[in-house]
């Protein structure tokens, strides 16, 4: 079998697994293209042509899926629950992302995110993986692959309980934003040394888990940009590190609606000239208000407010790296005469 | 920038926030400042200001009016005093909160040079009535002719009470 008709297999087990009349007759009202390519029994020529013109799914010349991107309108899958779905999605050996975002969530609820997700993160080619809004439940466990490839990962709006990340060690982004994870939050995640964002909003159940310090460290995720864990019911002190920023580029930190207590890390505002968000409303963080810049700041929002801190708001000192230069060219752009006009085509 | 210290327990008086002229956002309220708010004209970027219920004793400067991109300004429940500024609003001004202070002197009648203000609240506190210290803080009906915007007017049902008490 070639490598094209074993991508073809693959989709169409897809279907195997999880379709049934109601959604064959939903996919034929809407006379989707996902019923193409489950019926598909053509040549190769037949299958480039299909799978190349379609923003849903893209192949290269020779037929190999590279873009597997179902628009939920246009597909929904009902699958059985305790089956690994579709295995033979490990033949897609050249697809670079897959998004199947809201595709399972309203025929198959609480699938175990283990029996849609496994055969996927193996891939070696795979970038991003959407899985988001699908009503996946569980713990996804550590991949049989050595080395996942996956750079981008989205699983907002799921179920999810845990994840083990380890062996995801290309990972730049993970969304998790509502979803169900259980504390404590994993110290082992500071594996993580290319993870630039780590957005994992209103989760609950974190409750009372504090912050790893090990995420913070020397030797912990040391590109992160980006970090978000608000509406989580964390406890405990900030870690030293969110302020004490070392090697971290932080851009952004977002820790409002928590339960933090004790101080505000001092150079909060001053150890990353990068910063451009730092929102920790709503805690219960205690003592003096972090300094203000006397250099440059990039900030667009500092939000400190409901908390129990004291002593003077934050000054910022250094006015002209703030104002924008007025522009001023030395040369202006001369304006059109109107003679210069062309003369209109007839 | 926003830039949000609200609700904490914040004391001593409000910095020089010159440095940080791109501010749009401006809350402070809600903690133990004192002393005189900063005049502001140097941020032009200002859209709202609050710094309500705080210990604030005065607004320093007459560049309410002036600022060019101000919308919402929230000054109330404070312990400012003496004479209003006489130009509290420009031409953007929409909400206005100066109520439950201190105030000793009238609401100029630069009100009048606000077309969009929608709410206008210069709430007098019952003390402030009966010590007879709030009198003539209504500003001309040629002036309240001019704001065609407004829907909310309060100026406490108590200084009524007390202009009444004048005529008597």
């Amino acid at each position: 079998m070639a490598p094209w008709q074993k991508d073809v297999r693959a989709l169409q087990a897809l279907w195997r697994d999880c379709g049934n009349t109601y959604i064959q007759m939903f996919l034929a009202m809407k006379g989707s293209i996902w019923t193409d390519v489950f019926l598909f029994d053509g040549t190769q020529a037949e299958w480039t042509a299909l799978c190349s013109g379609a923003a849903e799914i893209r192949c290269t010349a020779d037929g190999r899926v590279w873009h597997l991107a179902p628009n939920a309108d246009d597909l929904q899958l009902g699958c059985p629950k305790g089956l690994p779905i579709a295995p033979e999605l490990e033949d897609l050996t050249e697809v670079t992302e897959v998004a199947m975002s809201g595709i399972f969530g309203s025929w198959s609820r609480n699938l175990d995110v283990n029996d849609v997700a496994a055969s996927l993160v193996t891939l070696q080619k795979l970038r991003r993986l959407d899985l988001s809004d699908n009503a996946l439940v569980g713990e996804l466990h550590r991949s049989t692959a050595a080395a996942v490839q996956i750079k981008s990962l989205f699983l907002d709006d799921n179920g999810l309980t845990a994840l083990d990340l380890g062996g995801f060690v290309a990972l730049e982004e993970i969304h998790l934003a509502d979803n169900q994870l259980r504390g404590p939050l994993p110290d082992d995640w500071s594996i993580l040394k290319n993870l630039k964002i780590l957005e994992a909003p209103r989760n609950p159940k974190l409750a009372a888990s504090s912050l790893p310090a090990a995420w913070f460290a020397a030797d912990g995720m040391t590109a992160l940009e980006t970090l978000d864990l608000s509406q989580c019911s964390l406890t405990g002190e900030l870690p030293n590190g969110v302020g004490n920023l070392g090697d971290l580029k932080l851009k952004s930190i977002k820790l409002a609606d928590n339960d933090f207590h004790g101080p505000a890390p001092p150079n909060l505002l001053t150890a990353e000239e990068d910063l451009e968000h730092v929102d920790l409303h709503n805690n219960n963080l205690t003592g003096p208000m972090p300094v203000g810049s006397s250099a440059g700041t990039a900030l667009k929002e500092m939000n400190l407010a409901d908390n129990k801190m004291t002593g003077s708001p934050p000054m910022f000192t250094n006015a002209q790296v703030r104002v924008p230069p007025v522009a001023n060219s030395p040369h202006p752009i001369p304006k059109c005469h109107p003679n210069t006009q062309l003369p209109p085509k007839y | 920038m926003t830039y949000d210290v609200s609700d904490n327990a914040l004391d001593g008086e409000v910095p020089d926030m010159c440095g940080s002229p791109g501010i749009t956002y401006l809350f402070l309220h809600k903690n133990k400042l004192t002393g005189a708010l900063p005049n502001l004209s140097c941020m032009t970027s200002l859209y709202e200001v609050d710094v309500h219920k705080n210990g604030l004793t005065s607004l320093e400067g007459d560049w309410l009016g002036g600022s060019p991109k101000l919308q919402h300004f929230n000054a109330e429940r404070n312990q400012l005093t003496g004479a209003p500024p006489t130009s509290l609003c420009g031409a953007y001004s929409r909400t206005l909160y100066l109520g439950h202070n201190a105030w000793r002197g009238s609401i100029p009648e630069s009100i009048g040079d606000c077309p969009e203000l929608e709410v206008l609240d210069f709430t007098v506190d019952e003390a402030s009535v009966d010590d007879g210290s709030a009198a003539g803080t209504m500003p001309s009906s040629a002036a309240f002719a001019k704001l065609t915007k407004l829907t909310t007017l309060a100026l406490s049902v108590s200084i009524f009470l007390f202009l009444l008490r004048q005529l008597e």
